[in-house]
């Protein structure tokens, strides 16, 4: 593999998206969400004397949850069907380089520029704790950034894994959306129902929820961020008892799996796709 | 004198659907060749087969190397021209540089392809911005980044104005006429013949012969093929009523396809008819090849 | 602000005053006849001056290092100056103090034995009018044990507890049978508990019991003033059991974090006054258990404010007659949570139309007399859910939750039962001038922080903007290398 090829695709990759306006419009949207959970949830008030992690703080953890793998999940799906669709991606494969450069360099394009438009969701936010007060909860808040950054990018490389199997731009959105709602609602609903009708063990809830990244990215921000993981009740306490403080190791461990499995698989059905 | 493109018995199969069909040719330094063929024939399949696109069974060469196991090599001797050239949301001197990183060429240089094309002013102008000439010439400005040997192109005036195609052929020509290798596929015999010295006739994925352009400009001139659409089934009628005419027809499903003379068209036609064939419909191509 | 200083310095000279005329009592010689102890003294050895001392006597202990197992059996004045140590070398008690009107004053103690049996102390006092005060105490089981002490006082103290297991530990302060003592402005952290039992009316200020197991933990004790005083990061920050007329004011009882901890706990406690504390990221910030205990008794929750803790105020299903006004609850992830199956019941919300604050509070106060003319009424129905169904506390602050809320806020045959009812919901959190100060943030985290953001925000915008902008390239002249592209 040619770095130099694979950066040059990398950054035209982030050059094309940047220049998409869909990129303006997440980061003002991301942005927004970040700024406001850091105002509310990161900064002491003179009532409360410090800063601290309750119901709006959830709220805006909930819109990032929605928002961040919404985004990933897009903008992944889109990286290599669009150029299969407009035949772009048959050009690029034309050029004396290889099919894993081509895959590299799209993954590592789009993860730039979802990383920029973290950073400016993020370093807004900086800058509003920085005037409001409540640097205190910088740590708190640069594990935040860290988590959503790791999140961001499976889901980033679950799209990209949609993307490379799919023929049209729209089948690859739909399945992208039908994975969010997956994560973000259906799969907990799904669980939770068969949790009060069959009645399921602590340490079984645990591990299905363990399954989903969504799951694992709040498991590990509660833990994290929050005193303890008590506040999730007995499977809280049973995830305490069961993993102590490697706990957050192996959520992270997690989320960073949810990052490389699908990468390998997705440059896999790159490979049958295109080269049929 | 070694081959430059070696094409063994290529076959190239979708489902059960052949796309090519043992087809072997060979082309040496400097030959200019002109993939010709209906919609479908199997040209554009070869070139994606040239280019390590596609799997195939059989074998290729490109200056010696397996598009499959080596198509990094085989592709550095390659400038590809496609059909119609993707537009990227970058300017022209953007989309330069970025083909000559992936070819590892000097992009500075690469930029002098522009002006060797007579492009070089519009350098700075967004991609969608060109007109469809001068899309096709950056086309083969970045064909030519990074100096290959072969110039495969796909089609390379379909979507031109006249004017834009007799510019292209002219500088087609000069490349050509400086040494370099051309496999092109088109639908008009006019580009065949202004850059062709052997022509490759494919139907239905199979290589059904080659011509000189002189045996080409034969068999185009009072050649052409009737596609018949019947609306029931007549078929065996229609190709008695043909073989009458002294025409050998083809019949598949509810069509009947027949190699004509030019001027025979109207009388292939009324004949069928008063046989008491039912045309829904009717394809005339003029430039068909014989099928004998 | 200005009411919270002034009501804050009133306090003091309260205190202090007080103060001063117990130490008088005791403390004062009367003469200048002081005996002086150091290690090229005519005295060298502490026990030595006690027995050479007569009541009333002050005896000064300048620099150097003294064994410990002194016995203080007069009522004499033992000072510490430049440094003076007390240091047991791991054996047994350090001082105990079996006369009256003893005072103990400006020392190092250091070294106990760690004997749970015998308790051994670095100060333990057997006599009334003790004072022990300004001393530092490091590397003890139990630091200062008042036992039978009625009327001592115990003040700035510094008590540094032995680092081993918890359960190893001993208390910092340990109080038994001892009325009316004060304790003041000590710091007895990271160790296992304060103890306060079958004491009455102690008056405990500005204490900081952070790190321990119970930061406070009164029992039997009545008439307590536990005010002003810093209960954070322990098991549970204060635990009143078995008392009457217990005044809680202006404390911080916070990040007291236990799976069945929290900030206050209250349990067959009679007329209680919880007024103006600070309660904030705890598990539980204030769990009430049969209190009160006894019937026509009535105890109250006044303007304190219950914030990101997981359960605001934590009830037991058989708790009556608990008032809760001017309260702010701030963005609990629970903010009143019935312990077990039942309803509130005879609980007050609001006194003379003034209820309290409730964050997610969703009404409007149309006539601007800062009360919402709506009720306010708790009925989250993921949080009913929880409640049958514990394990679903796993999806907490998920969107499947608040999807679940909202799904009740949408369809109305969802909700479920009403928990409880403030009818007169108050619109603004009210700032008791009793809540404990806030620290102020320090000005360079913030710089830092808001440099680092504004670089990440600059760089990024610089980043796209480098990006977005499109590469200007020279126009060659046409005529310069026309066809010369040259081809191999």
């Amino acid at each position: 593999m040619d770095r130099a090829v694979v950066a040059a695709i990398a950054v035209k990759e982030t050059r094309t998206a940047v220049r998409h306006r869909w990129f303006v419009l997440y980061t003002l949207i991301f942005t927004a969400l970040i700024t406001g959970f850091a105002a509310v949830a990161l900064s002491a008030s003179d009532l409360t004397g410090q800063a601290g992690f309750g119901r709006t703080s959830a709220g805006l953890l909930n819109l990032l949850l929605l928002m961040v793998p919404l985004i990933g999940l897009t903008t992944g799906a889109q990286v290599i069907v669009g150029d299969r669709q407009d035949r772009s991606l048959d050009y690029l494969l034309a050029q004396p380089i290889t099919a894993l450069e081509v895959f590299a360099g799209k993954f590592l394009g789009a993860a730039a520029s979802f990383i920029l438009l973290l950073l400016v969701g993020f370093g807004g936010a900086g800058v509003v704790m920085a005037i409001r007060g409540g640097a205190g909860g910088a740590g708190d808040f640069l594990v935040l950034v860290l988590l959503t950054l790791l999140l961001g990018l499976a889901m980033l490389s679950v799209g990209i894994a949609i993307s490379s199997f799919s023929r049209q731009t729209a089948a690859a959105l739909g399945i992208a959306l039908t994975c969010w709602l997956l994560f973000v609602i259906v799969g907990d609903l799904g669980i939770m129902g068969s949790s009060i009708v069959l009645g399921v063990s602590s340490e079984s809830l645990l591990t299905l929820t363990m399954l989903n990244p969504l799951d694992v990215f709040k498991l590990v921000s509660v833990d994290l961020l929050h005193t303890s993981l008590d506040v999730l009740g007995p499977a809280g306490i049973y995830a305490v008892d069961r993993f102590g403080s490697s706990f957050s190791y192996l959520m992270l461990g997690l989320l960073a799996l949810w990052i490389i499995v699908p990468l390998p698989i997705g440059y896999w059905l790159f490979k049958r796709t295109d080269f049929q | 004198m070694k081959p430059v493109i070696s094409v063994n018995s290529v076959s190239k199969y979708y489902g059960e659907f052949p796309a090519l069909d043992k087809v072997s040719f060979q082309l040496g330094a400097g030959e200019a060749a002109a993939l010709w063929g209906p919609n479908g024939a199997g040209k554009t399949t070869i070139m994606r087969c040239l280019l390590g696109l596609a799997k195939f069974e059989g074998s290729i060469t490109i200056n010696g190397f397996d598009p499959v196991s080596a198509g990094q090599q085989a592709r550095a001797a390659i400038g590809y021209v496609p059909q119609d050239l993707p537009v990227q949301p970058l300017t022209v001197g953007e989309m330069v540089t970025y083909i000559a990183k992936l070819k590892r060429a000097d992009p500075e240089e690469s930029l002098h392809r522009l002006t060797q094309l007579g492009i070089e002013a519009q350098v700075n102008k967004e991609m969608q911005a060109l007109s469809g000439g001068m899309k096709q010439r950056l086309a083969l400005a970045l064909a030519l980044i990074g100096t290959p040997s072969i110039l495969l192109l796909d089609e390379p005036t379909a979507n031109l104005d006249a004017k834009g195609r007799a510019e292209l052929l002219q500088l087609l020509h000069e490349l050509r006429s400086q040494g370099m290798t051309l496999l092109f596929s088109s639908h008009r015999p006019e580009d065949v013949l202004a850059l062709a010295d052997r022509i490759l006739l494919l139907d239905g994925g199979v290589l059904e012969q080659e011509q000189t352009p002189q045996g080409f400009r034969t068999s185009l001139g009072n050649e052409s093929r009737l596609v018949v659409f019947l609306r029931n089934g007549h078929r065996d009628v229609a190709i008695d009523t043909l073989t009458r005419l002294g025409l050998q027809g083809r019949g598949e499903g509810r069509v009947v396809t027949v190699a004509i003379r030019l001027d025979q068209k109207a009388d292939v036609l009324s004949s069928l008819a008063r046989d008491g064939v039912d045309i829904e419909d009717f394809e005339w191509e003029r430039y068909a090849w014989t099928e004998q | 602000m200005a009411l919270r200083f002034a009501f804050s310095a009133l306090l003091l000279v309260v205190v202090l005053s007080s103060l001063q005329t117990v130490s008088a009592q005791v403390s004062d010689p009367g003469s200048d006849a002081g005996i002086l102890v150091c290690e090229t003294c005519e005295i060298t050895s502490i026990a030595e001056a006690v027995t050479a001392a007569e009541e009333g006597s002050v005896i000064e202990v300048r620099g150097g290092t003294y064994p410990g197992g002194l016995v203080l059996d007069k009522a004499v004045v033992l000072r510490g100056t430049d440094g003076a140590v007390i240091d047991g070398q791991g054996e047994g008690t350090l001082v105990a103090i079996t006369a009256p009107d003893v005072t103990l004053d400006g020392f190092t103690l250091r070294g106990t034995g760690s004997s749970h049996d015998k308790e051994d102390s670095a100060v333990l006092v057997d006599a009334e009018r003790a004072t022990i005060s300004n001393n530092i105490l490091e590397d003890v089981l139990f630091g200062i044990y008042l036992r039978e002490a009625n009327g001592s006082v115990v003040q700035n103290n510094v008590v540094v507890a032995r680092p081993v297991d918890v359960a190893l530990r001993g208390d910092g302060i340990r109080i038994w049978y001892s009325n009316d003592v004060v304790v003041d402005g000590n710091q007895a952290s990271d160790g296992r508990d304060m103890i306060l039992w079958y004491s009455n009316n102690a008056v405990v200020t500005n204490n900081e019991f952070n790190r321990n197991r119970y930061g406070m933990h009164l029992m039997f004790s009545d008439g307590a003033l536990i005010e002003g005083n810093s209960l954070n990061e322990n098991t549970i920050g204060l635990y009143v059991m078995y008392s009457r007329d217990v005044t809680i004011r202006g404390n911080s009882m916070s990040n007291n974090a236990g799976a069945t901890g929290g900030g206050l706990g209250l349990k067959d406690v009679d007329n209680a006054v919880v007024e103006g504390n600070r309660f904030v990221n705890n598990q539980t910030g204030a769990q009430v258990d049969t209190s009160p205990r006894e019937p026509g008794i009535e105890n109250y929750f006044i303007d304190n404010v219950f914030a990101f803790n997981d359960v605001g105020i934590a009830i037991q299903p058989a708790v009556r007659h608990n008032t809760f006004t001017g309260n702010a609850f701030i963005d609990n992830n629970e903010h009143v949570s019935l312990m077990g199956r039942g309803e509130l019941k005879e609980i007050t919300w609001a006194v003379d139309g003034r209820g309290n604050y409730w964050s997610d509070y969703a009404g409007y106060d149309a006539d601007r007399d800062g009360v919402g003319d709506l009720p306010y009424t708790s009925q989250q129905l993921f949080e009913s859910l929880v409640g049958d169904y514990p394990e679903l506390r796993l999806f907490s602050y998920s969107p499947a939750s608040m999807a679940i809320d909202f799904s009740a806020e949408a369809f109305p045959s969802f909700r479920p039962q009403v928990k409880f009812e403030d009818p007169s919901p108050l619109m603004k959190p009210a700032a008791s001038p009793l809540l404990p100060a806030v620290a102020e943030e320090p000005q360079t985290n913030r710089v830092a922080i808001g440099l680092a953001g504004a670089v990440g925000v600059l760089a990024a915008i610089a980043g796209s903007a480098h990006l977005r902008r499109r590469a200007r390239f020279p126009i060659a002249p046409a005529t310069a290398v026309v066809h010369s592209g040259g081809v191999s």
